[in-house]
Order: structure tokens, then C-alpha cells, then sequence
């Protein structure tokens, strides 16, 4: 028997302008089941027989894009934690309205209705890029233009997957030049 | 979903099928089921229908109550979505053991009917600020035979277009309290507006760029990665939504989203299960049950 992941994405009562309630509501239980999806195609689970892999997403501050982020963040903390993963996981968001695009919304942008968001989870370096997850919600849109869409949010994963993949050297290169003044000193 | 374990065999003799063009019930990649329809089934609900597609059976009622709108939205009535897997459908769903599948679904309806495009929730407005109507809709799922999601949605839409709602009048106001009378005349109803109304289609990723819709449970087993795409009459995508453990290549999800809006293309929906023809049926009778 494969490994388990198990996901809870909990947002903090001061995270929105409104004070939300400490137990989890639907919205938050449904990105911990979306982000539980995306994580189960991403984790290497063969690993991990018999075992559990817990993962905490707490939010502190929402201001847009929030899935995206906390598959951003449950990715490179799966990396940190030496869980082997078939590529660094990273997610974006992009929010289309009329003819204009917005990548990576702020909150005001998300706020205003009529208006289309597309949330992907993705590994851009396994088997050519991968979805590992889509979620798209409210509004209505020509199915063109949502593939128009999905392009510009494969390109921002894109992008963002080289940060991050820069975001754990640096963390590497700092441990290591730490641990070696460490052990030199006595 | 359902609790069947297929051999390797079993599998590659599905997927094998599929890369050829053929299904093992001898359907296309792009075909459905044989479909039935019901509504009007409950007598103490406002509306209700029932879904057979293949195996799978739902019973989806509508109840309409009267509430106090929120602050927010003063103006707006509302529509809640809930499901209960009953432990009849699939041993697992026994306990809490249906409570996963539940909430995605609710969710997903949630999704689909956010939209004021979708459903014009105004319309539901008694008096602004202080009564509106508030549609319950009850999912209870009888049987799970694949391809829940579209069998779902179907139900919903047909629920909801055969919801009658006795028409209110208001009569007087009473030291600031308003007085309704509810109209007792079968005649007098109000109809809940669902021309517009989407409908989920599950793509099932069964091999390597390729998709079916309307798997069955055996085809379930060989793909554990769907995406499921809310699509109106129009041919205008509202929700869509990735489930299961697994990818799915950009390209793949962009033929998916296509294929949806070719076959919705009004010269090509004879070759479709005719989903243009079923909104049509939805809307033209009372009690059917139509075959695709």
C-alpha cells in the first residue's frame, strides 16, 4: 500500500477584511481537498509505503491568487522536508475579464464580479509539464479563450518554477556554508 | 469511486480499446449512455427529478422556503446545494465514508450556479432587504454506476426547471411586520428561469492524450485523473475543475475544453448525444424519459 497524503489549508481569522470563523468553512475544505489532488500526482507515494504525509497550509494574509500560493508553498516545503516528488510543484493564478488578462490577481481584482479565475497546479519539468491541477470558477467564457488562458498560466508556472527552484539553492547554499563555519569553529 | 479492483489485463484490454477508437460497451470516446429523465416524482417537494445514466441513479429534489436575505446581497435569493451519499449506492459511503465525495459535489454545484448568469437569482426577490426565496436543493445519490458529476447536473437542471413555487402576494402590513398569502391555485406558479442553466461533462483521462466522456466505473479504475467542465447551452465554459491523482498534459486539457465547444457548435450537434436536443426535452415536457 502507497503512501497517503493528508492536506489542511486553514486560513486565520484576521487572514480577510472580514474575521472569519476558526473552524474551517467549505471554501477552505475544498482547497484542502484541491490541494490534497494536486499533491497526490506530485509526491513520488511508491516512497512512502504505510506512512502518511501530512501537509499544514496556514494562511496568513489573503490577498488573491490564494491556491496558487499555497501549492507554491506546499511544494518547495515538501522539497525543504527531503520528500521526493516527481518536480518541484508550483501553482498560478490568472484572473480574465473582457479581453484582458491578470496574472497572479491582487484581492481587489478577485473581488469584483463578473469575472473569471483559473487556478493551475503544475511540474513544468516532468514529461514536457504536467497539470496537476485546474480549477476555474464563476463567470462565463468562450472555451478558446479559457485555453488562451491556461497558456498564460502554463508560462507563469513557467517562471515561477525557476524562482523557486532558486529559492531552495540559496536555502541549500546557506545550510551548507552554515553547517561547515559550524563544524570548523571547535 | 465504486469499490471494483480490474487486473492489468482487464485494464490494457480497456485502454488498449480506446487507443483503437472502440469502448468496451461498443461507444465512441465521445458518446453517452442511454439516458432517462423523470421529474415530478416527490409530491411534498417543490420540484424533482430523477436521472438514470447507465448504472448511475439520483434523485435530486427542490424545496423552496422563505428567508431573510443577507446583508450583503439584500436583493438577491439564494440556491444551496446538498448531498447525501446513501450507503446504498457504494458500501464506502457507509458512516462518513461519503462525506469526501459530498462536499466536492456540493461544491462543484456551488460553482455552476454561482453565476448570476447562470441562474438569475433576483428573480427570487420577494421584498428587498427582508424576504427572498431560498431554493434547497437535495441530492441523494441511489446508486453509483460512473460518471456522477453530468449525471448530477443533469438532475439539478431538471429539478429545477420543474420547481413550481405557489405564487406569494403580500396583503397588508401589521405594526411593521408584512402579511403574505400564498396562492393555493395550482395554476398560479412561479417557474425558475434555467434556459441558461449549465451542465457538467466529465472528460475521464483513460492513456496518454487521450479522454472519454461518461466513463463507466471499469473505465474509472484505469484513469484516476478527470476534468470535469461546467458548459452552458451557449457553449460557454463557467466551471471546470481537475479530480483525482494525476496530470494531465496542457495540450490534452486544451483538446478537452475544444471538443466540448466543437460538439456544442449548433451544425454539429447531431453528432453529439445531443445535448442541445435534451434542454430542449428538459424544457418541452413534464414526465419523459428520453432515449439518446
Amino acid at each position: 500500500m502507497s503512501g497517503q497524503v493528508l492536506c489542511a489549508v486553514k486560513m486565520a481569522p484576521f487572514s480577510a477584511p472580514v474575521r472569519l470563523p476558526p473552524q474551517p468553512d467549505t471554501r477552505q475544505q475544498e482547497m484542502s481537498r484541491q490541494l490534497k489532488d494536486a499533491l497526490e500526482s506530485v509526491i513520488v507515494l511508491e516512497k512512502f509505503p504505510k506512512s502518511q504525509i501530512d501537509v499544514y497550509v496556514t494562511v496568513i494574509e489573503d490577498d488573491g491568487s490564494l491556491l496558487g500560493a499555497c501549492i507554491t508553498a506546499a511544494g518547495l516545503a515538501l522539497c525543504h522536508a527531503n520528500i521526493d516528488v516527481y518536480d518541484l510543484v508550483v501553482g498560478a493564478s490568472v484572473l480574465f475579464r473582457g479581453d484582458v488578462l491578470y496574472l497572479d490577481p491582487r484581492r481587489e481584482e478577485e473581488e469584483v464580479s463578473d469575472n473569471n479565475q483559473l487556478t493551475i497546479g503544475m511540474i513544468p519539468k516532468h514529461a514536457g509539464g504536467q497539470i496537476a491541477l485546474m480549477v476555474q470558477r464563476s463567470g462565463q467564457v468562450a472555451p478558446q479563450c479559457l485555453s488562451e488562458c491556461l497558456n498564460a498560466a502554463v508560462d507563469l508556472c513557467n517562471r515561477l518554477h525557476s524562482l523557486a527552484q532558486k529559492t531552495l539553492l540559496v536555502h541549500l547554499q546557506e545550510t551548507l556554508a552554515h553547517s561547515s563555519s559550524s563544524s570548523s569553529s571547535p | 469511486m465504486a469499490d471494483i479492483s480490474l487486473s492489468e489485463a482487464e485494464k490494457r484490454y480497456i485502454v488498449d480499446g480506446v487507443k483503437l477508437g472502440i469502448r468496451v460497451d461498443g461507444r465512441e470516446r465521445l458518446d453517452y449512455r442511454q439516458l432517462e429523465i423523470e421529474t415530478g416524482l416527490v409530491s411534498t417537494a417543490n420540484g424533482s427529478a430523477r436521472v438514470r445514466l447507465g448504472c448511475t441513479d439520483v434523485l435530486i429534489t427542490v424545496k423552496m422556503e422563505m428567508e431573510p436575505p443577507p446583508p450583503q446581497q439584500p436583493k438577491d435569493g439564494q440556491i444551496h446545494f446538498f448531498v447525501n451519499c446513501s450507503a446504498n449506492a457504494a458500501p464506502e459511503f457507509e458512516g462518513r465514508g461519503g462525506e469526501d465525495l459530498a462536499t466536492s459535489l456540493s461544491a462543484m454545484l456551488d460553482r455552476l450556479y454561482s453565476s448570476p448568469l447562470s441562474l438569475d437569482t433576483s428573480r427570487l426577490c420577494v421584498v428587498p432587504g427582508k424576504h427572498v426565496k431560498v431554493l434547497y436543493v437535495d441530492v441523494e445519490i441511489l446508486e453509483c454506476g460512473g460518471n456522477l458529476f453530468d449525471t448530477v447536473s443533469l438532475g439539478v437542471k431538471a429539478a429545477l426547471w420543474a420547481t413550481r413555487m405557489p405564487r406569494i402576494y403580500i396583503t397588508g402590513e401589521d405594526g411593521g411586520e408584512l402579511e403574505f398569502m400564498v396562492s393555493d391555485n395550482p395554476q398560479e406558479v412561479d417557474r425558475v428561469d434555467v434556459s441558461n442553466a449549465p451542465i457538467l461533462i466529465t472528460h475521464l483521462r483513460i492513456t496518454e492524450n487521450l479522454t472519454v466522456i461518461d466513463p463507466t466505473p471499469e473505465e474509472e479504475c484505469c484513469g484516476p485523473v478527470q476534468v470535469v467542465v461546467g458548459v452552458t447551452p451557449k457553449g460557454l465554459i463557467t466551471t471546470t475543475q481537475q479530480l483525482g491523482a494525476g496530470t494531465f498534459a496542457p495540450q490534452t486539457l486544451s483538446a478537452s475544453l475544444k471538443v466540448i465547444a466543437f460538439y456544442y457548435h449548433p451544425h454539429h450537434a447531431h453528432t453529439f448525444w445531443e445535448c442541445s436536443s435534451l434542454f430542449t426535452l428538459v424544457a418541452a415536457s413534464g414526465q419523459f424519459s428520453s432515449k439518446t
